[in-house]
């Protein structure tokens, strides 16, 4: 399975208004040319923190379903957000490592990735449904359980793809990137609550457009956020 | 000099409302006040550059966080703040404790703490020094707010020993 064909393949099940968070690199660009939209935020430095930014959302939005597209190279150089992923362990985060063993968009240099079982460590820390997949099949039937039903599924949820190298040419994000930053909150900021994933977490008086840039005051976020906190007070 | 309490207090009523961070011992009364405050989250990161990507995961979710850290921890987010948080414009607070004032400190933070305020300034980050009398310090925060809101750019507020206590 080539990394191009695996993002086709997790696209393909998202709903659409899921959010999506892709590393610097190729999987941006692949992502970019596969499935634009205004969900998606296209990471184009800051190497490592696509799954923290990913973290970041997801706690904030408790209700949005969060995808991460991460490379090997990029979360082995920042694996402490694993730990701090799995210890708040948001359960509508959905962290997908594309594993191809190597730093592609630099011209393929060896991570240490082929030894180092990294789906192990997402287990250890705390992710709640972590799955390891080789071919375009068995990522099918991982993402269809996972993003297709309106889960019951507990995240979050690591899974790790194996990709074989071989590069398919692609262009660059060709957007700015504030125009990424501003079209991704401006959707956000536009979106109904009948387009939740997870309907259950919100009470019925909820009901209705909901706001999230003008409506701090009643984010369920906020809620959510306190029992977490009061769990990290506990720990 | 401000109480902890007020230069949080003052930060909440600011909108300030994700925070999040790595500690520093000059940052010790309010990082240790923030995580008691079940209002507001405080998330613990494991480096600096992990926490500016966390905030700005929240700041996409429309929160207005504040990042911690202490300013060795800043020259580890160098590339963080030129190619995510520059580059974007995300409009992160950061209150960066200043390690090394003067050159009076461990020998660790003799040179961080000489380049603290000139590396902010070479990569385009506004930053003001948190005057020790309490109304200026005041003052400092709303500017800071001001350049968060009205032009949407992160701004640093850097934290001597004592100034906040």
């Amino acid at each position: 399975m080539r990394r191009y064909e695996a993002i086709e393949e997790i696209t393909k099940e998202l709903k659409g208004d899921e959010l999506v968070i892709s590393a610097n690199g190729k999987i941006s660009r692949e992502l970019f040319s596969i499935r634009d939209s205004a969900c998606n935020f296209y990471m184009l430095g800051s190497m490592g923190l696509a799954s923290s930014i990913g973290f970041g959302l997801s706690l904030s939005l408790p209700y949005k379903r969060v995808v991460v597209l991460d490379g090997d190279g990029n979360l082995l150089m920042n694996l402490g957000s694993l730990a701090t992923i799995g210890h708040f362990a948001p359960s509508n985060l959905l962290h997908f490592l594309l594993d191809n063993e190597m730093h592609a968009s630099t011209g393929g240099q060896r991570t240490v990735s082929s030894k180092v079982r990294l789906e192990e460590i997402a287990r250890a820390v705390g992710y709640k449904t972590v799955k390891k997949v080789s071919s375009v099949q068995e990522l099918r039937t991982v993402v269809s359980e996972i993003l297709g039903s309106d889960s019951e599924r507990e995240g979050p949820s690591f899974v790790l793809a194996k990709i074989e190298s071989g590069e398919r040419e692609v262009p660059r994000v060709s957007h700015e990137p504030q125009f990424i930053k501003k079209r991704f909150l401006t959707n956000l900021s536009n979106f109904t609550v009948t387009q939740l994933t997870t309907p259950n977490r919100l009470t019925n008086d909820r009901a209705g457009k909901f706001v999230v840039l003008k409506s701090v005051n009643f984010h369920p976020a906020r809620i959510y956020l306190q029992r977490l906190h009061l769990v990290t007070k506990l720990d | 000099m401000t109480s902890t309490k007020d230069f949080c207090v003052a930060l909440k009523e600011k909108g300030f409302d994700f925070y999040t961070g790595v500690p520093c011992s000059i940052l010790k009364g309010v990082i240790n006040y923030l995580s008691e405050d079940l209002d507001l989250p405080y998330i613990p990161a494991t480096r600096e550059d992990e926490a500016i990507g966390i905030a700005t995961g929240a700041y996409l979710a429309g929160k207005k966080p504040v990042v911690l850290m202490q300013n060795s921890g800043m020259g580890n987010s160098i590339g963080t703040l030129a190619s995510l948080v520059l580059l974007y414009e995300i409009p992160l607070l950061l209150l960066i404790s200043w390690r090394g004032f003067q050159g009076r400190d461990a020998p660790e933070h003799i040179l961080m703490g000489k380049s603290t305020l000139k590396l902010l300034v070479e990569i385009g980050v506004p930053a003001r020094v948190l005057p020790k009398e309490k109304e200026k310090a005041e003052e400092t925060l709303l500017e800071a707010v001001k350049i968060i809101n009205e032009r949407s750019l992160p701004t640093a507020i850097i934290i001597r020993r004592g100034v906040i206590e």
